[in-house]
């Protein structure tokens, strides 16, 4: 013996209002995930180091900014290599300069995770995409 | 059931695309478009058929799920016969076997007055959720707001979520959530938008986006989300013999995941997304009351009848073969090389809108309704959603409507 639902206040759908909003017109960033994550550096020594040496978001740019310790920003789905903690970093796979635009084609600002990545590194691997979807068959169950 | 006239609300397509329902006109092939959400009508039913139809609704699902066990068995068929990757049926005896998590399904009947029979059964990727559970009741709410519904998908659906969580079937208590891009008109976008807003009332963290984007990584032989996060927990609306079908699915199959994702809904689900189950449910309850007689290899005895392909969705390459004359034949994109002969049991007009009933089950229980009604025989892309509303019955106190969860 069951029927209906309770509701009788009404309820928030906060993300079904979201993104009807955004596939009627208006926009909006669905920002699930950083689309970069940065490791803290000493650009002296080409290392990683640990993330409480990051004090702050000082750019480098080149011998010029002094000693320290900097963020090194590298983009989340480039399959960049994290080394470990004390593990040399590569230049190639990132950069100094907070980045400013988004991946996904979206507009606004990109989402930037610092710190929190694994201390012991490890070959993030090589991600490939578009394995699923796009049979050109809806999916609806009718 | 009866069909009443009425009124549509002046501004009910601002509010229906506010809620949600951003697709609210459908497109016709002659370049006109005609609302798919219905409210110039809604059907009455009373309470003791809402009750029938819960019964029934549940007794069919624990047929289904036996079917399913007896199709995967690997004695009756062979992959190739149920058009699914070689080596799905291993996993999917594996995956009942585990009883993997398995959130919603949706039954398609066919209903005269007396006794609701079994249309087909979408247990894989049904849609009309939004519809559902969210915008006929907000009709409801606003137009009968002393009436009452049969419609608790959304709170059941937001408890099975807690109730998992709690029990610790979500690792990390999170959950992605994943819709394909080549669906465009935004019903399934809004459809797992919709479903994740359910589980993020429950507490979990939720993370999305089409499938399309969706990576693997070889290093750590783990499915990843656009931001490389590691997929622990999908939905997923997109069907299985698809996923299975497309080059990720080569992953799934050879079992290369470190931590296979959990998928909602599970494997076995495909079992109750083919019209394969049809003619197995009518060998394993003959004569059931609420069956139609349905046949693999051609009609049998059946003067008049209805051939389904295995995966055809919203009516597609469908024939209807009637004792007065010509077959009617809706073309489609599926593959027909193995049709399922089901008897043809036409759907009751009202007033000319044939009505097929759509019946919700949440956490294996019956939770609602929908109706959608149709010109033609074949409920099709072109059907209208129509809201309902149980007559003669006063809304129910919150307590009542607790303990009814609880049931």
């Amino acid at each position: 013996m069951s029927n209906r639902r309770m509701r009788s206040t009404g309820i928030t759908l906060g993300l079904t209002a979201l993104v009807a909003a955004s596939l009627t017109g208006c926009s909006s960033d669905d920002d699930d995930q950083p689309e970069y994550a940065a490791i803290c550096v000493d650009p002296q020594t080409e290392q990683r180091t640990d993330d409480g040496n990051c004090k702050d978001e000082r750019e480098y740019n080149g011998a010029g900014s002094g000693a320290g310790f900097f963020w090194f920003y590298m983009a989340t789905r480039g399959g960049a290599l994290v080394p470990p903690i004390g593990g040399r970093f590569n230049g190639g796979s990132g950069t100094y300069t907070i980045p400013r635009t988004s991946q996904g084609g979206g507009t606004g600002s990109p989402t930037i995770k610092r710190g929190g990545l694994d201390t012991k590194g490890g070959d993030i691997g090589t991600i490939s995409r578009g394995g699923f979807g796009k049979s050109g068959k809806g999916s609806s169950g009718g | 059931m009866w069909r009443h006239s009425i009124k549509p609300r002046p501004d009910w397509r601002d509010k229906v695309v506010e809620q949600g329902l951003v697709f609210p006109m459908t497109d016709m092939p002659d370049g006109t478009e005609r609302p798919y959400w219905n409210e110039s009508a809604w059907y009455e039913v009373t309470m003791d058929e809402v009750l029938h139809l819960e019964e029934v609704t549940e007794e069919l699902y624990a047929m289904c799920k036996h079917a399913a066990a007896v199709m995967a068995a690997g004695d009756r068929f062979s992959d190739a016969q149920l058009g699914l990757a070689p080596g799905t049926l291993p996993l999917v005896q594996e995956s009942l076997k585990r009883d993997d998590l398995s959130v919603y399904a949706r039954f398609d009947l066919v209903w005269n007055g007396v006794e609701p029979k079994m249309l087909e059964i979408n247990g894989d990727t049904p849609t009309g959720l939004l519809e559902s559970a969210v915008i006929q009741w907000n009709w409801l709410e606003e137009i009968f707001p002393d009436a009452d519904q049969w419609n608790s998908v959304h709170d059941r659906l937001v408890k099975w979520w807690g109730d998992q969580r709690a029990a610790g079937r979500f690792p990390g208590n999170e959950a992605h959530f994943f819709n394909s891009g080549a669906e465009t008109t935004g019903e399934e976008a809004m459809t797992v938008a919709y479903l994740r807003d359910t589980a993020a009332m429950s507490g979990l963290a939720t993370y999305g986006h089409e499938i399309e984007d969706l990576g693997w990584e070889s290093a750590q032989r783990a499915f990843v989300d656009w931001g490389g996060r590691k997929i622990r927990t999908a939905f997923k609306l997109y069907p299985w013999e698809d996923m299975l079908d497309d080059q990720f699915g080569r992953y799934l199959l050879a079992g290369t995941e470190r931590e296979p994702v959990q998928w909602i809904e599970p494997i076995w689900k495909t079992m109750l997304s083919t019209k394969a189950i049809l003619p197995i449910l009518w060998e394993l309850y003959p004569d059931h009351p609420n069956l139609l007689p349905a046949y693999f290899d051609g009609p049998g005895d059946l003067l008049e009848w209805v051939a389904k392909p295995l995966h055809g969705r919203e009516g597609s390459n469908i024939r209807i073969h009637t004792i007065s004359g010509d077959d009617h034949v809706h073309d489609g994109p599926y593959d027909t090389d193995t049709m399922v002969y089901q008897e043809w049991s036409p759907l009751p007009s009202y007033e000319g809108n044939r009505a097929v009933i759509g019946s919700w089950i949440v956490d294996g229980a019956a939770a609602g309704m929908m109706v959608r009604e149709s010109d033609g025989p074949i409920t099709d892309y072109y059907a209208r959603f129509v809201p309902h509303a149980i007559g003669t019955s006063p809304r129910p106190d919150d307590d009542t409507i607790k303990q009814w969860l609880t049931e």
